[in-house]
């Protein structure tokens, strides 16, 4: 009886386990890798450069109060050099707030009256994205998956996520694409 | 003899006058009626930062689908004793100013297109539609003395360029055009 609960037990571990050995080769074949951001170094032969793919899988909700919502998902950072290839696994918790999305921003501005000048909006938008994330790193592999270190803290600092920051917002506009069909900021609050 | 004489005065307005116009002093940028101070984050709240001089705002001749605006800028960093004057042209593209690109989004929209809003976004970041030249840089110091500092163009250069959207350096060249044209450049349709 023992023995078969220790089984069980050893099964659920197995299936339930929050990080799985990742290679280069899954990230680029596999469909639930989406290359959200790539960066070639010079030689285009040779494919060196960054790769960040976000596994559409992992991301799920946390929070979803409209015009507020939470997710949370894992993406992958692949360096591809002449040195070797690492792969670095992070996870990403967005808070979104559709008040500040771009279409509500502009739809307001619209029917102000008098419309108020488009600087105030670019400052508007420059003063609150509506994004709040934090971000942890996971694991480290090399390219054929073997774990170089792992690590999982419970930091969830949070900071803000401006527009200019276009890996980490294009991650967090994808995700909620992934979770809403929807980008974010084509979100109305009216 | 006379004829020189006189001949020699219209030399000295005509050259000298300028240059004394030129050159500018701590306590002469404080007057609001001619300077206008432009805030910005580097500023210690001690009066320095960059001054926009109102008068020198002109608007000049440019290619189709563009404006162009000369403008003298005066940077006081009064703790180093050092006051720049610089002259810049800036040159803005009509067609990528962000109300003619919310239009224009809005109407492809209306015809079935499905771009979303943050590409008019992304299309700002990669060109902001303005770009600056600095054409003449001059140093003084505090007095309004000719500084004997040697000018390094390309300090001088970061001081106001690159014009990116979102970045400070943006904020002056919209409020230039406002003071030539009486429109922010951005509310451009």
């Amino acid at each position: 009886m023992i023995r078969r609960i220790l089984m069980l037990a050893f099964v659920l571990l197995v299936f339930t386990m929050p990080t799985e050995a990742i290679t280069l080769q899954e990230l680029q074949t596999s469909p639930q890798f989406k290359l959200v951001h790539h960066h070639e170094f010079s030689n285009p032969v040779t494919k060196e450069g960054i790769y960040v793919y976000l596994n559409t899988y992992s991301v799920e909700p946390l929070h979803y109060a409209p015009p507020q919502y939470t997710l949370r998902g894992i993406y992958y950072i692949a360096t591809v050099a002449s040195y070797g290839v690492g792969i670095q696994e992070k996870q990403l918790t967005v808070a979104y707030d559709t008040n500040y999305s771009l279409a509500t921003l502009i739809r307001s501005s619209r029917t102000m009256n008098p419309s108020p000048s488009m600087i105030a909006l670019i400052q508007a938008s420059e003063s609150n994205s509506g994004l709040y994330m934090s971000d942890i790193d996971v694991a480290r592999y090399e390219a054929d998956g073997t774990v170089k270190w792992t690590k999982y803290s419970e930091d969830t600092r949070k900071f803000p996520v401006n527009r200019n920051h276009r890996i980490l917002y294009d991650l967090a506009d994808t995700m909620f694409m992934v979770a809403y069909q929807q980008h974010f900021d084509d979100i109305v609050v009216q | 003899m006379k004829r020189i004489y006189l001949r020699f005065l219209w030399l000295l307005v005509c050259f000298v006058l300028p240059l004394q116009g030129q050159a500018i002093s701590q306590s002469e940028l404080l007057d609001t009626a001619r300077f206008q101070h432009i805030d910005s984050t580097v500023d210690s709240g001690r009066g320095d930062g960059k001054y926009l001089d109102l008068t020198s705002v002109r608007s000049v001749e440019a290619p189709n689908g563009h404006r162009r605006i000369e403008a003298t800028v005066y940077v006081l960093m009064p703790a180093a004793d050092l006051i720049y004057g610089l002259q810049i042209q800036y040159d803005y593209q009509m067609d990528q100013s962000l109300n003619h690109l919310i239009d224009k989004h809005d109407t492809s929209l209306r015809n079935g297109g499905n771009d979303p809003y943050i590409s008019i976004w992304y299309a700002k970041q990669s060109n902001s539609g303005i770009t600056g030249t600095i054409t003449s840089a001059n140093a003084f110091n505090n007095g309004g003395q000719t500084h004997k500092q040697q000018i390094h163009m390309a300090n001088i250069k970061a001081i106001l360029l690159p014009v990116e959207f979102g970045n400070e350096k943006y904020k002056l060249p919209n409020l230039v055009y406002q003071k030539a044209y009486g429109i922010a450049y951005d509310d451009e349709l």
